[in-house]
């Protein structure tokens, strides 16, 4: 594991203005608990004729996968990996509604091929005519995170050079209501999709190192403690959203640091789903690349935040059971 | 004839998802595979399980299948002679 991996591009669509950085200077701020996606502008992305088959999802997955390649420079990658907690959701809806109305012998067959979680990579793949490692991780909320491992790791141990990553997750009014009842502790449910390219080249271009990424079933919260240290974990990310359920487990690991670490959020301004941790990797790694951290996502006081950022962890939590940690570094010092 | 050509016009652009046509756009005579409105074979899939749903017809034989799917008018004419609702 002797290669270094950086983050060349990156791109989102969310509640957020979309295929930009607008979020970061001024975001869209919302009263309601629920918002869909703001949908980007496909032209310049897909044709028409292929437009017409896909769903909300689909397009947006490869407009953040186009617009990733196009500003890395990188045509063809080594290897296409997303994650997605539930998959292609407006398909998968409307194929079960026509089942239990048609029956098995009367079904759409684009509903069918579109329905399935691996739908995402595959239409990436074949839009890219890119026939390389190929794979979804489908681990509800750190499903983003299982992705970036598997790139992570083969791009340190040479086995790929580059990876175009990413994370998708659509909410439909529906499915809204499901994650109300199995999601209490969701605060501001939303949708979002983003894409990133890693490579093992560093170049003048690239936004910041991914230094390490661990995963963590059921860990004690002095475990994830233990691997935080003062020097680099100074600046910490993470998936609070106002929701008491939600917030403790991370103040049980704050508990346990011995130093105070400066405090970011960001599911207030992007709101929540199973991809949710993608887009902490994507607000980490613009604060890195610009050098500051916007007011809006600061939990403690200015003076806590260091003036030369070197580093950002983002710690995330799905259902308390399952941590990430990712620890970016910037590519200035 | 007429109430149907309409009827079906609207149907395939619902069930193929044309964005920014209308019934008027298409016209009757008009190939609906390769040249004209450019369908694939999926569309075709789709076509199928439009006249099971719509009209109660199955279609088993997929030569006929090249026939019927010619034209709009040549949709019309079939479904007018086969339809079981």
């Amino acid at each position: 594991m002797n290669n270094r991996c950086f983050v060349k591009s990156m791109a989102q669509v969310s509640c957020q203005k979309p295929l930009c950085d607008e979020w970061f200077d001024s975001p869209c701020r919302y009263a309601e608990s629920y918002v869909r996606a703001i949908e980007p502008d496909t032209k310049g992305f897909i044709l028409p004729a292929e437009a017409r088959r896909m769903s909300k999802i689909l397009k947006r997955t490869v407009c953040t996968s186009i617009d990733a390649l196009n500003k890395s420079g990188i045509d063809h990658p080594d290897a296409i990996i997303t994650g997605t907690g539930m998959g292609c959701m407006e398909n998968s809806e409307k194929f079960l509604i026509d089942l239990s109305r048609y029956g098995e012998s009367c079904l759409k067959p684009t509903l069918f091929m579109q329905s399935t979680h691996n739908t995402i990579s595959s239409l990436i793949a074949i839009i890219l005519k890119c026939y390389g490692y190929n794979n979804t991780y489908s681990h509800k909320g750190i499903s983003f995170e299982s992705a970036l491992l598997d790139a992570w790791m083969q791009i340190r141990s040479g086995m790929i050079r580059n990876a175009l990553i990413g994370a998708h997750d659509e909410v439909t009014p529906f499915m809204r209501l499901v994650m109300e009842r199995t999601h209490p502790e969701y605060s501001f449910i939303s949708e979002s999709s983003m894409s990133a390219m890693l490579s093992s080249g560093k170049d003048d271009d690239s936004i910041c190192e991914v230094e390490d990424v661990r995963i963590f079933h059921r860990p004690d919260p002095a475990e994830i403690a233990s691997v935080l240290t003062e020097e680099s974990d100074e600046i910490l990310i993470l998936g609070l959203n106002g929701n008491e359920l939600n917030d403790r487990p991370y103040a049980e690991i704050l508990a346990r640091l011995t130093f105070p670490p400066a405090i970011l959020r960001y599911k207030h301004i992007f709101g929540e789903n199973f991809s949710s941790p993608a887009i902490s990797f994507l607000a980490g790694a613009t604060i890195l690349s610009r050098g500051s951290v916007p007011d809006f996502m600061k939990c403690n006081s200015d003076d806590t935040f260091p003036v030369n950022i070197k580093r950002i962890t983002l710690i995330n939590h799905s259902d308390s059971s399952e941590w990430s940690m990712i620890r970016l570094k910037s590519c200035c010092n | 004839m007429e109430t149907l050509i309409t009827n079906l016009k609207n149907q395939i652009i619902e069930a193929l998802n044309l964005e920014d046509m209308t019934a008027n756009d298409i016209d009757n005579q008009a190939p609906l595979f390769g040249e004209g409105l450019g369908l694939d074979s999926i569309d075709a899939l789709e076509l199928i399980v439009l006249l099971e749903r719509e009209y109660g017809i199955k279609l088993t034989n997929p030569a006929e299948g090249k026939e019927i799917f010619k034209s709009i008018e040549t949709i019309a004419d079939y479904v007018s002679k086969n339809r079981k609702k």
